[in-house]
């Protein structure tokens, strides 16, 4: 009887959502009997053409931190940006312009200029400061390529500056579209960094950071009704102006930095709809070379000049999906992918020490080829549930690592109801399974690695998962999401190295219109990583286990009131805490003490509009943080409390409270 | 028993292969778009009763709304997407709408958009995780406005996390990219119209997307790292860390599952008293961790 039941249901179901894709699109319109060339459209104007706002604010930061101003934006002081956001519609072109806190540490701003449909200029500035550290304190101090060690402890700041341009122009005629974009980026600042002398010594520095990164797309496609093809060129240019740094007069070896380099990729891509089934497909032949000078212990090149690197790639993807009857959706793809380096393998000779060792070692190519298998089928049930089920297999070779083949199986399938009034449910579950060939540890010459080592990323693992997201929307006015998540996997063959790891929690979101002048918004979750590890020095003799626990929570909550608008009052605010904390133990001790940070931001908003034009506004923001690593050092620590031949940047945690007001001033036109 | 078996199988598969029953106003709308029968002043006589909307009238403020054109505006209008007016005018027969009360399919929505918007960046669109999903181009879309949200920079992350929001939550952990205020946006890595690349990437695979603004560790390096070289998420969450540097797990225990050799890296996790861990940890002598070029440069210590 169930049977029975079960198949009418789903024959009702299939009949009552049998027109699965038709298509309303313009380009499958009957216009026989379209009068439209004739159609005048008077009234399709705006009473404005140029649309938006632009304004500016100004006010005042208050911190002892710079880290602030990753979030607020403003260092200590004078705080003034600008805001626009235009759009000037004339006779069939558009021309946007876009500021966002232009000024600030984090500013942006865009104009394009266009003809709608056919073509488009677009220019664009982004500028952004990472503020890492105040207080590093080193008395090796960067010029250039070299670290001058000063006769005092000199204060630095660790912060990357990005200045990046773009520019891109896109054409397109009827069928044949067109476009070109370049981007250069330029790079500076100080980063933490550490030089060694090869042996127990070691400092850890304020890096000087110098380089451009330049990056280049253009594309020609060719399309009709239901296809597609482009022909496309996408190169990369990294110049670093530190390509080399040393300690200056301290006998340290001098130590390479980033080399310059470059990409380059040609791509095919193409699409064809047939009916109901739709292939997409890409080709992609590229390299990545460097022929930078080595750098070598005193700073000179000799013998060989460079390695003259050259890696090829070749990807290749292909994708086909098809509604292949009502309810019934099938997809298949295939993935491929072959990494192939193809630098010179010749002998280097290594350090050891405060000498070259005169042991030798050769460089090796490591390659790669994996292709990826997925199929899954989408089934409608009955209206309104979901069913869909999927199994990839992944395959991956790899040359002079410790595995040479690894195949990943995986299952999945997910429930989604939608068929509840007011409820959409999603269940997801996978399972997924990685074995391979044997480890050569044992074989490989140049590895010293233990012969029960299993490293995560080759090694077998048995994954299992499960997601529950609901969203449920009891009233008119209010949604509620819950997400709750469970994953572990369960390196299964492994001794020495991960061995298990799970990650569970859950996310929680409402968004309620309390009147019809309020909106309020909270949400919320919390997190949990467990990840256990075993190693040992030699043999399983000396076997330890450590278990690393990472958690985090957040919780945010924010209204926005409009109920003062007729008196062109707007108010709005908005809380958030987050919370981040990694314990490792082992043997019960936490061995690296504590590792926490805590965020709370505050932003508080109220606009008024002295005229329909002219708003003016208060913004304040607060915001308090503070991070903790014990791993951290003093520069100079007690004999006992420090590890012998360190020398470090000092503590750079942080502990801050900021607090930024802004008068803002704002036209809409 | 066995007979009404064997219809209900009968008639599950002829449902399959049904193309025309369905039940209105669906199937009104279908029969109007067939039918083609557009109004005989097109905008002109939409406006004539929807003036008083505010929201139907931005249309002319937006990309859409541009009569002198290759716009919708400079077609069918109105119409383009709203399907032929028919009967609706005066017998208000059904329309095309977007809203969530559609009769229509997310994939009839979207086939109006795709219409149009068929380029290079929407060529997976149909086999993409949102297009698998029903997710219609107006879940994030607007269409009837100036300028539509999700493309301005420092909102478009607003409309993503709302229901992405294991993203979201990712935003606010001690590293992660600077998405929660607006300095980057999802789409700088990601296609939400889908890619041919692994969670719709906008490059080829991980590491190029990663390379598009840390090119420094593109290389190739004399001395590759191999799990740097093959992915740069064996090391790294994306999203958002509780650690520094956006990594899975604290330095050095991170490097410890895939270092036991009989030398130092085995070792048991000391407190401050090692140079494994105090400092910068294993980076403290390996500063070169994502690849040496230096001919000396095995060990990423130079």
């Amino acid at each position: 009887m169930k049977f029975k039941l079960s198949l009418i249901t789903l024959a009702l179901a299939t009949c009552s959502s049998a027109a699965f894709a038709f298509d309303f699109g313009v380009t499958s319109a009957n216009t026989q009997t379209s009068t439209n060339a004739k159609w005048a459209c008077k009234k399709c104007t705006s009473k404005n053409s140029l649309i938006g706002q632009a304004g500016i604010e100004l006010g005042s930061m208050n911190s002892d931190d710079d880290h602030a101003a990753n979030n607020l934006k403003y260092t200590d002081g004078f705080a003034a940006g600008v805001n626009a956001d235009l759009v000037y519609n004339n006779k069939g072109y558009r021309t946007e312009v876009v500021a966002d806190e232009l000024g600030s540490e984090q500013g942006y701003g865009a104009i394009k200029i266009g003809r709608i449909g056919v073509w488009n200029v677009e220019a664009s500035f982004d500028e952004k400061r990472r503020y890492n550290a105040n207080n590093a304190e080193s008395v090796w101090l960067a010029d250039g390529n070299s670290l001058i060690e000063q006769d005092e402890m000199q204060t630095q700041q660790l912060v990357l500056e990005r200045k990046k341009s773009a520019i891109e122009v896109k054409l397109k005629l009827d069928n044949v579209a067109s476009y070109i974009r370049f981007s250069n980026e330029d790079k500076t600042g100080k980063r933490a960094s550490s030089m060694t002398n090869g042996g127990i010594e070691t400092v850890n520095i304020a890096a000087p950071v110098e380089s451009q990164t330049q990056n280049m797309a253009a594309g020609v496609s060719l399309s009709g009704q239901n296809w597609l093809t482009e022909l496309s060129y996408k190169g990369s240019w990294f110049d670093n102006d530190i390509d080399s740094l040393d300690l200056n007069g301290s006998g340290y070896p001098v130590s390479s930095q980033a080399p310059d380099n470059q990409s380059q990729f040609i791509t095919l891509t193409g699409r064809y709809s047939l009916s109901k089934t739709h292939f997409s497909g890409r080709v992609t032949q590229g390299s990545m070379t460097q022929d930078a000078d080595f750098v070598t212990f005193n700073g000179v090149t000799s013998g060989q000049n460079s390695a003259d690197t050259r890696v090829d790639t070749l990807d290749a993807n292909f994708k086909v999906t098809s509604s292949v009857m009502s309810g019934l959706r099938l997809k298949a793809s295939v993935d491929y992918s072959d990494r192939d380096n193809k630098t010179d393998i010749n002998e280097y000779e290594q350090y050891s020490y405060d000498v070259l060792s005169g042991n030798f070692e050769t460089n090796t190519r490591l390659d790669t080829t994996r292709t990826a298998y997925k199929v899954s089928a989408s089934y409608s049930l009955v209206k309104g549930q979901r069913i869909e089920v999927g199994f990839d297999r992944i395959e991956t070779e790899r040359s002079n690592q410790e595995r040479e083949e690894t195949d990943d199986n995986i299952f999945w399938a997910q429930w989604r109801v939608t068929g509840f009034d007011k409820w959409d449910i999603r269940l997801k579950g996978l399972y997924s399974d990685r074995g391979g060939s044997e480890f050569l540890y044992d074989t490989m010459s140049a590895s010293d690695e233990n012969t029960l080592m299993r490293k995560y990323y080759l090694a077998d693992k048995k994954s299992s998962k499960a997601e529950l997201f609901v969203t449920h929307a009891p009233l008119d006015t209010l949604s509620l999401s819950f997400r709750g998540y469970y994953g572990l996997d369960d390196y299964t063959n492994t001794q020495i190295g991960l061995v298990e790891s799970k990650d569970y929690g859950y996310d929680i979101g409402l968004s309620w219109q309390a009147l019809q002048d309020l909106s309020v918004n909270i949400d919320g979750g919390y997190q949990w990583i467990d990840s256990d590890q075993a190693s040992a020095q030699t043999t399983n003799l000396d076997m330890w286990q450590a278990d690393t626990e990472d958690q985090f929570g957040f919780a945010g909550v924010g209204f926005n009131y409009t109920g003062l608008s007729q008196k062109g009052i707007n108010i709005s605010a908005d809380y958030s805490y987050a919370v981040s904390i990694s314990d490792s133990y082992s043997n019960g001790f936490n061995v690296l003490g504590d590792y926490e940070s805590t965020s709370h931001n505050v932003t508080v908003q109220a606009n008024y509009a002295i005229t329909e034009q002219t708003i003016v506004g208060l913004k304040y923001q607060y915001a308090k943080y503070q991070d903790s690593d014990d791993t951290q050092l003093p520069t100079y620590y007690y004999p006992g409390t420090g590890p012998t031949g360190l020398t470090t940047l000092g503590v750079l945690n942080h502990d801050y409270d900021a607090h930024l007001i802004l008068a803002t001033l704002q036209y809409r036109f | 028993m066995k007979i009404f078996n064997a219809m209900s199988v009968v008639l599950v598969l002829l449902s399959g292969v049904s193309t025309g029953a369905a039940a209105d106003p669906l199937d009104t709308l279908m029969k109007k778009f067939e039918g083609g029968k557009y109004s005989k002043k097109g905008a002109d006589t939409c406006i004539m009763c929807h003036k008083r909307s505010e929201k139907v009238m931005a249309i002319f403020e937006s990309v859409h709304g541009q009569a002198n054109s290759k716009s919708p505006m400079a077609g069918l209008q109105c119409e383009a997407c709203h399907g032929p007016q028919g009967k609706h005018k005066g017998k208000n027969e059904p329309m095309v709408t977007f809203g969530e009360e559609s009769p229509l399919t997310a994939e009839m929505l979207n086939s109006v958009c795709t219409a149009c918007h068929n380029d290079t960046s929407r060529v997976a669109w149909h086999t993409s995780l949102h297009a698998e999903q029903d997710v219609t181009c107006v879940s994030c879309h607007q269409l009837h406005i100036s300028k539509d949200p999700v493309l301005v920079k420092d909102r478009q992350v607003e409309v993503c996390s709302g229901c992405h929001i294991s993203a979201k939550a990712d935003m606010n952990k001690r590293s992660s990219h600077p998405l929660k205020w607006g300095d980057m946006t999802c789409s700088d890595c990601h296609n939400p119209h889908g890619s041919m690349s692994e969670s719709a990437l906008n490059e080829i695979d991980v590491n190029q997307t990663c390379y598009e603004c840390h090119a420094e560790k593109r290389g190739p390096f004399l001395w590759e790292h191999a799990p740097v070289m093959e992915n740069c998420a064996n090391c790294h969450n994306a999203h958002g860390s509780v650690n520094q540097a956006l990594l899975k797990t604290r330095v050095p225990m991170l490097c410890k599952q895939c270092h036991a050799n009989d030398g130092h890296a085995g070792t048991a996790p000391g407190d401050n008293s090692s140079i494994q861990t105090g400092g910068q940890g294993c980076l403290n002598c390996h500063g070169q961790i994502h690849g040496s070029n230096h001919p000396s440069g095995k060990a990423f210590q130079f």
